[in-house]
């Protein structure tokens, strides 16, 4: 069977990940990039092989997004990603809208960086764990000092320009037990929108401070207490938040969510040497005893939809598809998810082939319990209890 | 309480947090940053699931129109940015941030590529 555009189980490509360097110019204790140390770069050549294959692919049916990630993309120059945008303008000769984000520690972020932001009208997020005392104890630099004076100073800067920014914060055990100071912590520097990863298990990360049975109702807690928080005098968008509305409301009764990363060729990520894969991006890079990597071709010489072919794929695929199956039968959360993460059961359980993960319980399930929870408080008039559904 | 200095605030809701994870005080947690603990609350590690979630989703699906729609079919001052925005504003995450929280959120066509 070939992969066709008209494929539903094969794209439309949504989402582009480009590394242009796995470099970052801090060391972060929960890190999931294994050679953030390596100051390779992509080269003109790369972006070049990239956008031809992505517009001749047939995959490209919409607008989909470019997010230069997996290395701290601020480490470029402004004037690499002008070229690239202009190299990408060259190859799509359709039009299609293409939107770029950028998701940065915030240390690097100058004069020059805004003008880049506002002359490209790119998406910029800053990664920050609120107040010091918590940003500080895992976000560093390679000689152990903080970077949140750093950082501050470059969100300040970005608030100067009145250049929109979101914030990425990573709960972590130490951090849920301060809702009420990370939301004055945004209130402090005019932050609307905050999304929340829970610290994963993922290639080098392989132990969380969130493992245990105890973290469900811990998240439970801070989320149950900071939706409080965010409706109140500085209004915040919780990207958590909004997601499970979407899980509530968008899927119908019939009909249950499909997430990006299960579904072949809609998330295509490539690293700086033209190495690509596709599914989970965190993949990219990673080693696995059972099927060595995650790489299924290179740009250079390789299109998507022949690496969609290719044994690897097909074998990554059928595993990633029966977990999801596996989901689908056992858990009571799959209409308002879809299928989970396959990057985190993998790492978490061993196999695409399986279901729950820690991020299920803390990212999905404990999010759909609290908002689910603040519903039936507004619908009905009276606090319910928040009753968990989780198994745990 | 508000007039505390926010450092010390922080060092002795630290003291605290250590002596109640050494004991063995079940249900209980802190609440806010007043110390305060929610009586509510503290029941939750004992409740026992009434409905099933996706029972539990239908039922505020139900309540609040066949149309419901995030900021509009809700009361207006309950969910946090919904209180006088548009649904393009709940759109305004970019697509990949559907990858990492893992929540592409269902929305028909147009909203799969821009979404919330």
């Amino acid at each position: 069977m070939h992969a066709s555009p008209t494929d539903p189980d094969c794209g439309p490509l949504d989402l582009l990940v480009i590394q242009p360097t796995p470099f970052c110019n801090i060391d972060c204790s929960y890190c999931y990039l294994p050679d953030r140390q390596s100051k390779k770069q992509i080269s003109r050549d790369v972006l070049e092989a990239i956008f031809d294959r992505v517009f001749s692919s047939g995959l490209v049916e919409r607008p989909f997004t470019i997010v230069w990630h997996a290395g701290e993309p601020l480490v470029l120059p402004p004037r690499f990603y002008e070229e690239a945008i202009a190299i990408l303008a060259r190859h799509n000769r359709s039009g299609f809208r293409v939107e770029h984000s950028f998701q940065t520690n915030g240390t690097l972020i100058d004069e020059d960086w805004c003008a880049f932001v506002k002359a490209n009208d790119v998406r910029i997020g800053v990664s920050v764990d609120g107040p010091a005392f918590l940003h500080d104890r895992c976000r560093r630099t390679r000689r152990g000092q903080g970077t949140h004076a750093r950082v501050v100073q470059g969100m300040e800067l970005l608030r100067a320009q009145q250049i929109p920014f979101h914030v990425i914060t990573v709960l972590t055990g130490e951090s849920l037990d301060y809702p009420d100071e990370l939301y004055e912590f945004y209130r402090r520097y005019g932050i609307k929108s905050v999304g929340f990863n829970v610290e994963e298990i993922e290639g080098p990360h392989q132990h969380s401070s969130l493992e245990g049975s105890a973290s469900y109702e811990r998240v439970v807690r801070f989320f149950d207490r900071f939706f409080d928080l965010a409706k109140g005098e500085w209004p915040l968008h919780v990207r958590e938040f909004e997601g499970a509305l979407g899980a509530i409301f968008g899927a119908g009764e019939a009909t249950s969510l499909r997430s990006h990363e299960i579904v072949p060729l809609a998330i295509i990520s490539v690293d700086c040497e033209g190495r690509f894969s596709s599914f989970s991006p965190e993949l990219l890079g990673l080693k696995s005893e059972h099927y060595g990597d995650f790489e299924f071709g290179r740009v250079q010489t390789d299109s998507f939809r022949e690496a969609a072919q290719t044994a690897k794929f097909r074998a990554i695929r059928a595993d990633i598809d029966a977990g999801v199956e596996s989901c689908r039968r056992n858990c009571p959360y799959f209409k308002r998810c879809g299928g989970g993460a396959p990057v985190n059961k993998y790492f978490e359980n061993g196999s695409f082939n399986s279901t729950e993960t820690m991020f299920c319980r803390l990212s999905k399930q404990a999010v759909l319990d609290v908002v689910v929870a603040k519903l039936e408080h507004a619908t009905a008039g009276d606090r319910p209890p928040l009753a968990t559904s989780s198994p745990l | 309480m508000e007039q505390v200095n926010s450092e010390v605030r922080v060092h002795l809701k630290q003291k605290l947090l250590k002596l109640l994870k050494a004991a063995p005080v079940a249900g209980l947690v802190l609440a806010s940053a007043s110390l305060s603990i929610s009586t509510a609350d503290a029941s939750l590690s004992r409740v026992q699931p009434r409905l099933s979630i996706e029972e539990r989703v239908t039922n505020v699906r139900n309540q609040s129109g066949p149309q419901a729609h995030p900021g509009q079919a809700l009361p207006g001052t309950v969910l946090p940015g919904t209180g006088h925005e548009s649904s393009e504003t709940l759109l305004a995450w970019g697509n990949w941030h559907n990858w990492h929280n893992g929540w592409h959120n269902g929305w028909h066509n147009w909203h799969n590529w821009h979404n919330w």
